[in-house]
Formats: C-alpha cells, sequence, structure tokens
C-alpha cells in the first residue's frame, strides 16, 4: 500500500516537472495577453530584444512587469515546442522570432539593439532585418 | 664601339623598335583586394533567416494576431 502510494505521488511529481503546455494552450493565452501588450507598446513603455523576449523600455508598474514575464515564459515555451518540430535549437527559434517581431513591428515600437539602446523602428536606418 | 651618332638610320630604326617592342611586353600586375567592406546592420551581427523556422512561426502567431492586426503594421 505504501509502495503503491510512492509511485503514484512520484509519477504526480514527474509529471508535474514535465508539464509543458499544448500549442493550442499557448495560443490561448498569446491571444489573450495581446490587447495589453500592444497597448503597452503602443505607450512605448515595453519592446522587443534579440532573444525574442518583451522588455520594459524605461519603468513599468508591477502588472506590467507582470504580464511581460507571463508572455516570456510562454515564448520561451512555444520555442521548445518549435525547437522539436524543426530540429533546431530553442535559441535558434528566439533568434528568428527576434527577427520575426522586428519585422512586423509598427513604425512608432521600440526594439532594443545589440549594445542595448532602444531605438523605434522608423529610426533604424536600412529597416529591420530580414524585411527585405 | 661606334657611337650612337654615328649608327646608320636603319640600325636607329631597328634598335627604336626594338626597345619600342620591350616597353610594349612591360605590364602590370594589380593584386585583387583580399577583404571586403560588409555593411552590418544595428540590429543583429549577423542575419541569417531560416525559412522553415519563420513559416513555424507565421503559422503560429497568424491564428492569435488576426483577429486585432491593425494598419500600419509591419511596416
Amino acid at each position: 500500500m505504501r509502495k503503491a502510494l510512492m509511485i503514484a505521488l512520484l509519477s504526480l511529481a514527474g509529471f508535474e516537472a514535465n508539464a509543458q503546455p499544448t500549442e493550442e494552450a499557448l495560443k490561448e493565452r498569446f491571444r489573450q495577453r495581446l490587447p495589453q501588450l500592444q497597448a503597452l507598446e503602443d505607450a512605448g513603455k515595453i519592446g522587443e530584444t534579440t532573444e525574442g523576449t518583451l522588455a520594459p523600455v524605461a519603468g513599468v508598474d508591477a502588472a506590467a512587469q507582470q504580464i511581460i514575464a507571463e508572455e516570456n515564459a510562454d515564448r520561451a515555451a512555444l520555442y521548445v515546442h518549435i525547437a522539436k518540430r524543426t530540429g533546431e535549437d530553442p535559441r535558434e527559434v528566439a533568434v528568428q522570432a527576434a527577427i520575426r517581431n522586428y519585422r512586423e513591428a509598427k513604425p512608432d515600437h521600440y526594439l532594443r539593439l545589440q549594445d542595448g539602446r532602444w531605438v523605434q523602428k522608423k529610426a533604424l536606418k536600412g529597416g529591420a532585418p530580414g524585411s527585405s | 664601339m661606334i657611337p650612337f651618332w654615328n649608327y646608320s638610320s636603319r640600325t636607329l630604326a631597328a634598335l627604336l623598335v626594338v626597345a619600342a617592342a620591350a616597353f610594349a611586353c612591360s605590364h602590370k600586375v594589380e593584386v585583387a583586394p583580399t577583404h571586403h567592406t560588409i555593411e552590418i546592420k544595428p540590429i543583429f551581427l549577423t542575419v541569417d533567416v531560416n525559412i522553415r523556422v519563420q513559416k513555424e512561426l507565421d503559422q503560429f502567431f497568424d491564428d492569435v494576431e488576426k483577429p486585432s492586426k491593425k494598419e500600419g503594421e509591419g511596416t
């Protein structure tokens, strides 16, 4: 009895440790978060990084920090899904996502350069990479 | 040795032809440049677009972004 209980607990722990949101679940969470993130991006409070993540451009409140953290966690999970399917490294998928994010950004949105500076997309000479 | 001013006009003409031929045969060797200037975009040092991954990302985010895409996006 004790052994069976132990096995059940270990199985549950293993299941929890390996719990990875499905792509459909991720899609739904991205969809729900999108209006808030767009409002923050339009206001110039957050921007895209070269690592395929979101980051605050200047100081943001706790609620914005929370939503950034949730978005980045879900993006990381998505990059793992796509990496598995394409045989790429998740870091490579993240870089490709950054290229896409920069390409899709609106002219007023902020993008972080590799040296850490934030610039608006419209200020970049030659446009975003991958846009040609 | 006979001084050149005492050469016959035929000999002088022959010498001029030989000198002209020597100049005509000389050539200049140009060395091709070993370095090329490459324009580096301001965001990424190297940009390697992975078409397959881009397609996967597009398919995924098209479903997410489609209802809320706004005018002016992606310009």
